[in-house]
């Protein structure tokens, strides 16, 4: 009674002194008995890109039950109530049991045969005619590694096109482009264990509680553990996250722009910098600027080394001359006294500073920059590369790390940081696949927006989506939508359940799920986990790379896949791993992940795994004596570049006054596929709502669960409104999840992408809000 | 050898424990699935009363803390995000907590 939530926290710190992350084990009577017949495989959890390691106990060909690895590096015994109920996202009564192909307005049963030479027939009329730039493949952060390995080949080596796209476009691509124009090679430094010893954690809009519920925990654990602990969020929303941190700081959209550059400014003004970390680790660029937000049609933009220019560390300190924090508070909306404030926290020596962000910070049209900005305060105050120090970029699918960046799924790469662009890198690459390197075209193949708008142009003939769902989660997605219902292109979907994108397939695959499969999955601190099959898929569901290994024989590739029937995963995987070996990418041999939850690589040559990269504490590529080496970067150096404020696609005016967001709540995950099919997840949050600010409702007349019409320029949708609940938007700012099949909120979405990782923008548009 | 390799062994696991993380090594043992699930508390009991959409540990605590109200107590009243774990399950009618919202 009477206690406020520090007091219990420290009150409490004693009893939670348990080392694991897990809660104490009080087993029922009779649990042992309960478990007779029941055998246990590990797998790493479906779901989200934290990684939770979970047992799944198989009985009579079924999953009986999954839990929380006890044993599990990443959660400790943890899930989140995802995790939890994960065998029923398997067993949903709708699960696509047999190939459909359309005829007419009917999907009418076929059998693989048929599907498969339909799929291929249209593949090679379309190349025949128009090349083999006009078809296409878009996979998934949540295909495995194999899966990811599979279609590179299929489509870069074999048909001869770089029309292979990943759904992490629209989540990682910032990250990814950071990462590279900034160290050189993708990825973090850092890792989980960073959250367990660091004492000071800034989030840029992360909701960690709700999309990271694992880790957001882990957090939790190390500052009841830590009074000291602090933990700061900085936000266009409060949230759970909210609740938990000591500090809340809210900002404006595309705020963190101005923000960030007024706390480097204020570090520069003051000598708070680290100047020796900075001579010896650090070069300054500046790069385009007044960039384009990708509203047009094959619009390009790049930053080619032409654009770059390279500064002094004085330039760079007069140019950060005109951030002032008076200047920082004006756009963004933070105090400037707080701003001075934060940037005292980055430079104090006393403090292990980490930052944390995902989705507010990539899914953002200057999305790059903002992880530019975030590592240039890491890099200037030298807090990076130690333990319980460094910028985490938070992932949010379960392989998007392992599958579409270490694989290199997208339209511009090849595994391991290569590019198709380089001569060097497709030699490479060809040289490990057994084929003419002129078989690889080095011309960049269509970004995700690109690929769909290229469906309504009639330029793109084919297209194979696996394992996602682009046509509830793309931005602006009535236009692509009505391509698609248009029969603009031939559509092939492999999925599980029927969903909004399998509505306008042309021919639909019934896809292997999570342990009806074998597979690896990489997750966000670069940690590698493997699993094998342990139950059988239903019906006539097969592996998306046995469909895909049926299709390529079909189009007279199936050379490239020579591998065994019984040594498949194994032989695919060490094929794979050459590309990885002495590139500080280095994966173990597949044995090695049978045995372990998971490695983190670069696997060192006597397979331990690397906590934490470029430094020689702990990463084998770093000899003694060199401290911390950016090694894959050209010079050994990392870039702080200079990113002004720019202003994003569309903002509020008074026709549409409200800032509109979107992004995902706890208990269900991307387009409710899976999660909406566990009876326990939907009840307990059942379908979209429109989050607003009590004070914003009130003057509008609106009550809590009023149905409340919102508009943008693109699409218009009624929705209950949502007043003090799960989060609050701040004034002037409404929020929706996009989970909801029923509810395409990415109708309203702007299709404004970031100029350098085309990367759509879904947390900011204009919309107005009107009482249904 | 296996008289050095122990102690080798020894080292390595108290280096790693410095560091607050195992070390992994593909010479490890086989690992043993089922006596690690025996380990697992299994899932998390739902929650069988409503709960406020913007509910946060402190108030779960209040009942279940100690027991309050013949709510079951928790084994970890230190962890706070609760509705990570705990789902909303089905409403059962006498459970509805009448009494701690006879005040509105
Ligand atoms: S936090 Fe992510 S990986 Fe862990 S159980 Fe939940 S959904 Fe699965």
């Amino acid at each position: 009674m009477g206690l406020t939530r520090r007091d219990f926290i420290k009150a409490s710190a004693a009893a939670a002194a348990f080392a694991a992350v897990g809660v104490p084990v009080v087993r029922p009577k009779g649990a042992q008995a309960a478990e007779e017949g029941i055998t246990w495989g590990k797998a790493p959890c479906r779901y989200c890109g934290v990684g939770c390691c979970v047992l799944v106990g198989v009985k009579g060909g079924r999953i009986v039950a999954t839990k929380g690895d006890p044993a599990g590096p990443v959660n400790k015994g943890l899930n989140c109530i995802k995790g939890y109920f994960l065998s029923k996202a398997l067993y949903g009564k709708d699960r696509l049991t047999t190939p459909l192909i359309r005829k007419g307005n009917k999907m009418v049963e076929a059998s693989w045969d048929e599907a498969l030479d339909l799929i291929a027939s249209k593949y090679k009329e379309a190349i025949a005619s128009h090349g083999p730039d006009s078809v296409a493949m878009y996979g998934s952060g949540q295909w495995t590694i194999h899966e990811g390995y599979t279609a590179s080949k299929l489509m870069k080596g074999g048909i001869g096109t770089n029309n292979l796209e990943p759904n992490a476009r629209l989540c990682m691509a910032s990250a990814v482009v950071a990462f590279m124009n900034t160290f050189g090679s993708d990825e973090p430094m850092g890792c989980y264990d960073d959250l367990d010893l660091g004492d000071t954690y800034i989030l840029w809009g992360a909701n960690m509680a709700e999309a990271h519920p694992v880790l957001f925990s882990r957090l939790i654990d190390n500052k009841l553990k830590h009074p000291g602990v602090k933990l700061i969020d900085i936000a266009t929303r409060r949230t759970r996250t909210t609740k938990m941190a000591d500090e809340y700081i809210a900002m404006r959209p595309q705020g963190d722009l101005a923000a960030i550059n007024a706390i480097i400014h204020v570090i520069l003004r003051d000598r708070l910098y680290d100047e020796a970390f900075i001579k010896q680790h650090v070069n300054f660029k500046r790069g385009k600027e007044n960039a384009p937000y990708g509203l047009k049609d094959k619009e390009v933009f790049n930053e080619t080394p032409a654009d770059i220019k390279n500064l002094t560390f004085d330039e760079y300190k007069v140019m950060m001359k005109q951030f002032t924090p008076q200047w920082g508070e004006k756009i963004s909306g933070i105090p400037a006294k707080k701003i001075e404030e934060l940037a005292r926290i980055y430079s104090d020596k006393s403090r292990k500073i980490n930052s944390l962000w995902t989705m507010g910070v990539n899914q953002h049209s200057r999305g790059v920059w903002v992880n530019n900005l975030i590592y240039n305060l890491h890099l200037l105050t030298g807090k990076i590369c130690k333990p319980g120090e460094n910028p985490l970029s938070l992932t949010g699918q379960p392989s998007a790390c392992g599958t579409a960046r270490e694989v290199g799924t997208f339209s511009h790469r090849l595994p391991a940081d290569m590019v198709v662009m380089n001569e060097a890198h497709r030699k490479k690459a060809a040289g490990i696949w057994g084929i003419d390197p002129n078989k690889i075209s080095s011309k960049v193949g269509l970004h995700t927006m690109e690929m769909f708008r290229a469906i309504d142009r009639s330029e793109l003939k084919c297209i194979w989506i696996q394992c996602t769902n682009p046509f509830q989660s793309l931005p602006n997605v009535s236009r692509l939508r009505k391509a698609a219902e248009a029969r603009k292109a031939f559509i092939v979907v492999s999925d599980i359940y029927p969903t909004k994108s399998t509505e306008v397939a042309d021919v639909i695959l019934p896809s292997a799920s999570w342990v009806e499969k074998e597979g690896v999955f990489g997750n966000t601190e670069r940690r590698t986990q493997q699993w094998f099959k342990m139950i059988e898929p239903p019906g006539q569901a097969r592996e998306d790379t046995w469909q895909m290994i049926e299709f390529a024989k079909r189009m007279g590739l199936g050379h490239l896949f020579p591998y065994s029937e019984k040594g498949f995963y194994k032989e695919m995987w060490e094929e794979y791993r050459k590309f990885t070996i002495g590139v500080g990418k280095d994966l173990a041999p597949y044995e090695a992940y049978a045995k372990v939850r998971g490695l983190r690589w670069p696997v060192k040559p006597d397979g331990k795994e690397t906590r934490w990269r470029y430094t020689e504490a702990d990463d084998a590529n770093v000899k003694k004596g060199e401290g911390i080496k950016f090694y894959k970067a050209p010079d050994n150096k990392a870039n702080v570049w200079f990113r002004p404020y720019e202003p994003p696609a569309e903002s509020p005016d008074k026709e549409y006054p409200f800032w509109f967001s979107t992004g995902r709540v706890l208990e269900h995950w991307h387009t409710g596929t899976m999660t909406g099919r566990v009876p326990e997840l939907r009840r307990a949050v059942s379908g979209a709502t429109i989050e607003m600010h009590p004070e914003d409702a009130k003057r509008m007349g609106i009550k809590n669960r009023d149905k409340v019409r919102v508009t943008s320029r693109r699409g218009t949708i009624v929705l209950p409104a949502e007043i003090n609940g799960r989060g609050t938007p701040e004034k002037g700012n409404v929020f929706t999840t996009f989970f909801d099949e029923t509810k395409l909120v990415n109708e309203l979405c702007i299709d404004a992408f970031d100029p350098l990782s085309k990367e759509p923008d879904f947390k900011k548009c204009a919309v107005k809000v009107k009482k249904a | 050898m296996k008289l050095i390799v122990r102690p080798m062994l020894l080292l390595t696991a108290v280096v790693s424990l410095a560091f607050m993380a195992p070390a992994f090594a593909d010479e490890q043992p086989e690992p043993n699935l089922a006596a690690d699930a025996l380990q697992s508390p299994g899932n998390p009991p739902v929650i069988p009363h409503a709960v406020k959409a913007d509910q946060d540990g402190e108030a779960c605590n209040a009942c279940h803390r100690t027991g309050l109200k013949k709510a079951p107590p928790t084994s970890h009243p230190e962890r706070l995000n609760c509705t990570s774990c705990h789902v909303q399950g089905e409403v059962k009618k006498e459970n509805m907590l009448k009494k701690s919202k006879g005040k509105k």
